[in-house]
């Protein structure tokens, strides 16, 4: 591997501190959040590789076999940070939270939440907060969080399209009964016997005007 | 999916039942909801809530491969279980 220190952009000379920031502020760059359906999900993915390796070096020549202080209780193996697939190194973030939310484990991610948050409430916190109450099925708690995540910041696309999606799930675009258009089952529902037979009458009618005859009885 | 559709199964019980719960004060998740926010359309309210629960359901539904009950499923999920959303809370004659 390249120098891990050019890696992650700081100088052999760093100290913990620039190097777990640097490390950070990468980390959100190459999140692959960002880069989910895009054709740059596998570049992404590999810088993404690429800076753990790089931290990982850097960390263990610094260590050098004695026990770091430093972690939060979160971390399980030092050793290992691909297991849990990001290294959160010292404080624990939202970008943590985000983390074990995407691993399922939303006991841990709540816990952590809580712990993140400590009082005061952001839009990313609700935002996360909504998410965990969604995977767990509190569907109206979600939507009271997503809902409050969006009020405090209103430009943030993420959290638009979270509400959007919830909101047409609710309005029965995707399935149940919805009052103002009178439907059921969302937009995928097959078409009935009456939209059958209105299409042949009209594509008869529409070929007789042409000269043709699609069902010579009509 | 057998998780909404439980939370539906309950809630349009809970629909039906709501009149007479907020009559008697049985304990109802509607009736709590209409006093936290007395201004609140219920009928609507529970039909987007159930909404909620069937779309999640249809979403779990989607990704099995089923052979046998397909065609029955999909009308229950798709057909049935609407319908009954609108005669429960919108036809209560």
């Amino acid at each position: 591997m390249s120098d891990p220190y050019e890696i992650l952009g700081v100088s052999p000379n760093a100290t913990e501190e620039q190097i777990k920031a640097a490390y950070r502020s990468l980390a959100k760059k190459y999140h692959p959040d960002h880069y989910q359906d895009t054709p740059l999900a596998d570049l992404a993915s590999e810088k993404m590789k690429e800076v753990n390796e790089a931290y990982d070096v850097v960390m263990k020549q610094r260590k050098s076999g004695t026990q770091s202080t430093g972690y939060n209780s979160y971390q399980t193996n030092n050793s290992n940070p691909y297991q849990d697939g990001y290294y959160s190194g010292g404080n624990a973030s939202y970008d943590d939270v985000r983390r074990l939310i995407m691993q399922g484990r939303l006991d841990e991610a709540e816990r952590l939440l809580d712990k993140v948050s400590n009082g005061v409430n952001t839009a990313e916190g609700y935002f996360l907060r909504g998410s965990i109450q969604y995977r767990r099925g509190m569907l109206e708690q979600a939507m009271y969080n997503i809902q409050r995540a969006c009020r405090l910041d209103p430009d943030n696309l993420e959290y638009l399209s979270m509400y959007d999606r919830m909101s047409a799930e609710r309005n029965g675009q995707y399935a149940g009964y919805n009052r103002s258009t009178n439907t059921y089952g969302g937009n995928h529902s097959s078409c009935n016997a009456c939209d059958v037979c209105s299409c042949l009458i009209c594509s008869d009618c529409c070929c007789e005007c042409m000269g043709g005859d699609l069902i010579s009885c009509c | 999916m057998g998780f909404y559709i439980g939370r539906w199964i309950y809630l349009i019980d809970a629909a039906d039942d709501y009149e007479e719960d907020l009559k008697q004060g049985n304990f109802n998740p509607f009736t709590l909801v209409k006093e936290n926010d007395s201004s609140i359309d219920i009928k609507e309210y529970a039909n987007l809530t159930l909404n909620f629960s069937l779309s999640r359901a249809v979403a779990s539904y989607n990704l099995l491969s089923l052979h046998n009950f397909s065609g029955i499923m999909d009308n229950i999920l798709n057909l049935g279980m609407p319908i009954c959303q609108k005669h429960t809370l919108f036809n209560d004659n």
